[in-house]
């Protein structure tokens, strides 16, 4: 049997058929946990834009999502209406996707009602050197973003500018040294997403009040 | 008999040992070179990494052999690739479900251990001729061997690099970083001082083994 033509053919048929077996049930058992753990870490990042603490046991979380987030649709996608405890409206949160060194990089910007002003930033999803590039995800950068303007400034320009040193100027942010390229990128990406944010209806119409 | 001696003659132990130091991956056979640069600035990174090469090298190996007398020569790579490729989505769908918050440090990495020469070169070296208990035991002993060295490399790129130790801070604050730690270099450099020292170390044992 070994020494037939087809034999290579057919052990590589059942191997796979049963490699794949294996490996597909593996993620329909798991799939659920694995979605639930997804929305559980992007539901972090959401709160964490917004300086929230976010719990990490996931009834908590799950309880404190449903009683401040509110997610509504628009025709730029899936944003949030978070409130604070006294249910007094704390901002919008908006997902944001651009280009970084070795991938996309993705997050959640929250902005304060009225869209003038930038509350945080959370970054969901990235593949950026750990280290260097992947630095954007720690506080000391993520919290410079507190505060910034969305609009460009009145003589034109981007409304962000990256800098590699401390910045002095309030539209400055202090880049990650190092991580040039994942920098530069995020800093064009971001600017091109205010410029749009600006127009999104849940700022620009009476929703945002 | 003493305890060492039978240590020495039992196959087991010997071909676990060479994995992790007479013959291991990484400063004897220069495998998995690429994974050993690319991981090794934080120790959290690098002890999963590791984790996952050790489970995936073993149960390849153990695999790979257990088909040794049924798969056909011609096809024998395409069957390896396979087996490899299952076991890092078995690895990888569990860091997902059961970490996610080291899946979303990771990134990329987990799906990049099937890259990795060690297991692909234990399973060909090793596992397609011999049976399956002493193949596991290769494939543990070359992971846990890839494992230390990796560890040891992060130890010191992180402490230098960053200050900190699988996060924490244990270095001062006036502690001047060596930003060079963190990027490639640094991993040149130290991946190129731990094989100059541990095969220093190691000479004596081989004499008659050349570079």
């Amino acid at each position: 049997m070994k020494s037939s033509p087809l034999y290579p053919i057919g052990f590589m048929v059942v191997l796979a058929a049963f490699f794949g077996a294996v490996v597909s049930s593996l993620a329909l058992v798991t799939r659920d946990r694995v979605e639930a753990g997804e929305r559980a870490q992007f539901r972090q990042h959401v709160l964490s834009a917004f300086h929230l603490p976010a719990p990490r046991e996931p009834d908590a979380l799950a309880r404190l999502w449903s009683r401040r987030v509110e997610e509504l649709a628009a025709p730029q996608g899936e944003y949030y209406r978070v409130r604070g405890e006294d249910g007094a409206l704390l901002g919008y949160g908006f997902r944001f996707q651009g280009p970084g060194f070795w991938g996309p990089i993705s997050g959640v910007l929250a902005v304060k009602p009225g869209g003038t002003e930038i509350l945080g930033i959370a970054f969901t999803k990235h593949q950026e050197t750990p280290g260097l590039g992947g630095r954007i995800t720690e506080a000391w950068f993520r919290e410079q973003f507190r505060g910034k303007p969305l609009a460009p400034p009145p003589g034109g320009g981007p409304a962000l500018t990256f800098v590699y040193r401390p910045p002095r100027e309030p539209r400055e942010v202090e880049a990650v040294t190092g991580a040039t390229q994942t920098s530069s990128r995020l800093e064009e990406s971001l600017n091109r997403f205010l410029e749009d944010l600006r127009r999104h209806s849940a700022l620009a119409g009476g929703e945002a009040r | 008999m003493r305890p060492t001696l039978w240590l020495r003659r039992s196959l087991g132990v010997s071909t676990l040992r060479r994995g992790i130091w007479d013959d291991n991956p990484i400063y004897r056979q220069i495998l998995g070179i690429c994974s050993a640069l690319a991981v090794t600035n934080l120790l959290v990174n690098t002890a999963v990494m590791s984790a996952g090469l050790v489970f995936v090298t073993a149960m390849s190996s153990f695999t790979v052999s257990c088909l040794r007398t049924v798969t056909p020569k011609r096809v024998r790579m395409m069957a390896q690739v396979l087996i490899i490729a299952s076991y890092v989505i078995v690895v990888d769908i569990a860091i997902k479900a059961y970490l996610p918050a080291i899946s979303e440090a990771l990134g990329p990495y987990v799906g990049l251990i099937i890259t990795n020469c060690i297991i692909m070169g234990r399973c060909e070296g090793f596992a397609a001729k011999n049976p399956p208990v002493l193949s596991f035991l290769d494939g543990l002993g070359c992971g846990i061997g890839y494992g230390l060295v990796l560890l040891t490399i992060a130890f010191f790129r992180e402490l230098l690099g960053f200050g900190t130790l699988f996060g924490a801070p244990v270095l001062p604050d006036g502690f001047t970083r060596w930003v060079i730690m963190v990027m490639p270099p640094g991993a040149f450099f130290m991946l190129g001082l731990v094989m100059w020292l541990l095969r220093t170390v190691q000479k004596p044992r081989s004499p008659a083994e050349g570079g």
